[in-house]
């Protein structure tokens, strides 16, 4: 186009073309426009892959826009249903430029008049320093804030800052724990998972249902005050996955005022006290003695004298004075019975055994290590341990651990390691004794309840079954015998457990009610009956009528009550 | 065409920059709500804790908590004989269209 307007004036001026200079002309013409052509085909097919067809690459990148979410520095905390166990809200915090104020006294008369839990003298010190940034007061109530803003200081600012609140209180203290003024996770769950909780916006499911935790806290709280006990915890555990459905530690703290807190009161008995725990470890070596086989349901010790070995003498509570069966034994708790139980399977298997049942190691759980006790063993191990540890003495764990191995004799044999998440990874557990073996177990814990000493946890229609449990507190070397420690652990319902609640008393006294006796079977296993009937419906259990035959079946056990060939069975 | 195509690129960058503004509001505005639905979360859950529910449930229901012996097992209970027509002789099951639905187990809420 070009060449051919302009091609008048260059004849005028220039010579006319040499032949095929023209043709030269039009090849290169054609073959630039040609290049340029294919350009823009080219583009024009790009531009119709990029447009018109759909999700090629180039059309990905363009992103819809995202509502944006309302995000906190800390991830919340549900319990397993779902409700909120702790939470971030904003609040405001005054800070003041020292360099900016004239007239320091003023100043701070000013804002203790809006502040009055403040000292004139201390904020006066402060907006007097050399500095450019000072806290003079965090969390800032809205009409405090408000007051502040009013004064129209330009040396005074706040600051957005986040606190850790939580809904349920001091109910779940221990186990979610709390954080400090910096939203750093200083106890329970909230320390352990510090990291997690603030790297990730999504919440966390503990395996802790609250309306279960409030129950069983409540019930510690009223046998605290009935029985002026120093101390109480409980737990109840899912027994068939090791989920701490609750856990309690009393005396308890309020998570959102750690100013009233002490190391006492955040002292998570549950987890990180080891106690002697007494005839509950009756347990253990009944279900020791049945899987070695050495020892069947109608065999049985004579428990007619205490036995002295060295300087200790092994006697009963209540001494029968004769010979008594394996049930028998449970039933009346005897200590020496359980001590030749012990001896007769041996110190190395019984070791082995309970270290199988994860008593003699410190247990893996959601808590900082510092908050989780180690168990107390003897060392050397030798046959007078073995006969202590037959009726829990000599041998100190936590409670958390005697909870999670209760649940494995009785669960049909399987030990699973104790958690406070409900979606834990590795759920596998580890055979610990035989579906026979739990199966006897679960008869005999039954028959505590209905015929022994644990008659009170008899939740009606719950199939309860368990052991009681009274520990005499050591003091210096020996043993206080007016303190003790009372505790129940239980399962429910014994023909299928699916909880095992464990709940103990530190120190409780006698009162009228219970005719001055302090026992487990009077302490703690009417606390633990009284909390099943509760939690049951809660947690989805049917109730069971005892008469149906199917059920009375899957509990008959008998009861030999004499050595010899004469049984005496009894249809309990 | 140069001309068209300049006042088109005009009226679609201001589109844009007006949807733009609209969009940066409504996310202030999403964002704002969001922040007030968790302080009622949390206010909710406070107001919800089990303590509390306990105190009123007692002030103001006559509702107290499940005992084992107010429930039923589904299987337990019995169909309601048919009245006989002296079609069919002795109790039968009635069709599915004559049962009463079954009665439903209510299980308490306890804090």
């Amino acid at each position: 186009m070009i060449g051919r307007q302009s091609s008048p004036s260059r004849r005028t001026r220039r010579r006319a073309p040499v032949p095929g200079e023209v043709e030269i002309a039009r090849i290169r013409l054609m073959v630039a426009g040609s290049l340029a052509i294919a350009g823009f085909i080219l583009v024009a097919t790009r531009l119709t892959i990029v447009t018109v067809l759909p999700t090629t690459e180039a059309t990905r990148t363009i992103h819809p826009a995202k509502p944006s979410t309302y995000s906190v520095s800390r991830a919340n905390i549900l319990d397993r249903n779902g409700k909120l166990l702790a939470t971030n809200l904003k609040t405001f915090s005054l800070y003041a430029n020292p360099n900016l104020i004239q007239n320091p006294r003023s100043t701070a008369e000013k804002i203790v008049a809006i502040l009055p839990d403040l000292r004139i003298e201390t904020v006066e010190r402060q907006l007097g320093e050399k500095r450019s940034f000072v806290w003079i007061k965090r969390r800032l109530t809205p009409e405090q804030k408000y007051e502040l803003n009013k004064l129209g200081n330009p040396a005074l600012d706040f600051k957005t800052e986040e606190k850790r609140f939580y809904p349920a209180g001091r109910v779940t203290g221990h186990v979610v724990g709390f954080t400090n003024i910096d939203n750093q996770g200083r106890g329970g769950f909230e320390r352990k998972f510090d990291r997690e909780l603030t790297t990730t916006s999504t919440p966390f499911s503990l395996s802790i249902d609250l309306r279960v935790q409030y129950i069983i806290s409540q019930a510690l709280r009223d046998a605290l005050k009935n029985f002026k006990a120093i101390g109480a915890t409980g737990i109840v555990m899912d027994a068939n996955n090791g989920q701490v459905i609750a856990m309690v530690s009393l005396p308890d703290f309020n998570p959102n005022d750690l100013s009233s807190t002490n190391d006492k009161t955040r002292f998570n008995q549950a987890t990180h006290g080891v106690y002697e725990m007494g005839s509950t470890f009756k347990i253990f070596t009944t279900a020791m003695a049945l899987e070695s086989r050495k020892i069947n349901i109608q065999d049985g010790y004579d428990a007619s004298r205490p036995i002295r070995v060295g300087r200790f003498v092994i006697r009963d509570y209540r001494a029968k004075n004769r010979w008594l069966s394996l049930p028998e034994i449970l039933i009346h708790s005897s200590n020496i019975g359980s001590a030749k139980m012990a001896l007769d399977v041996g110190r190395h298997k019984q070791r082995d055994f309970l270290e199988r049942l994860g008593l003699l190691e410190k247990p893996t759980l959601e808590l900082e290590e510092e908050e989780i006790g180690s168990p107390i063993t003897p060392n050397p191990w030798r046959d007078v341990n073995a006969m202590t540890i037959g009726y829990g003495h000599g041998i100190a764990v936590s409670p958390i651990q005697i909870t999670s191995a209760v649940a494995a004799v009785i669960n049909g044999g399987i030990f699973y390691e104790p958690t406070l998440l409900l979606n834990r990874s590795n759920l596998g557990g580890r055979r610990v004794v035989s579906e026979k073996t739990s199966d006897k177990i679960r008869r005999l814990l039954r028959v505590v309840v209905t015929n022994g000493s644990g008659r009170k946890a008899d939740a009606a229609n719950y199939l309860v079954g368990g052991k009681t449990g009274t520990a005499e507190k050591v003091e210096g070397r020996g043993y206080k015998r007016k303190a003790v420690r009372s505790s129940f652990v239980g399962a429910f319902p014994m023909n299928k457990p699916r909880y095992v609640v464990f709940a103990m008393i530190d120190e409780p006294i006698g009162n009228k009610d219970t005719l001055g006796y302090a026992t487990g079977g009077w302490v703690a296993a009417p606390l633990v009956g009284k909390v099943i009937s509760r939690i049951a419906p809660l947690l989805g259990v049917k109730p069971i009528n005892h008469e149906n035959p199917k059920v009375q079946n899957q509990m008959a056990i008998s009861v030999v009550t004499k050595k010899l060939r004469k049984k005496h069975f009894a249809s309990f | 065409m140069a001309v068209v195509a300049g006042v088109g690129l005009f009226t679609l960058k201001y589109d844009v920059s007006e949807s733009k503004e609209l969009l940066a509001t409504l996310r202030l505005e999403t964002n704002t709500h969001n922040q007030e639905i968790h302080i009622l979360k949390a206010e909710w859950a406070y107001l919800n804790r089990p303590d509390r529910l306990e105190k009123l449930g007692r002030r103001f229901l006559v509702l107290e908590p499940t005992l084992a012996n107010q429930t039923i097992a589904i299987e337990d209970i019995p169909f309601r004989p048919r009245p006989n027509l002296g079609l069919n002789p002795g109790n039968t099951v009635p069709p599915a269209a004559d049962r009463d639905p079954p009665p439903k187990l209510t299980f308490l809420r306890v804090p």
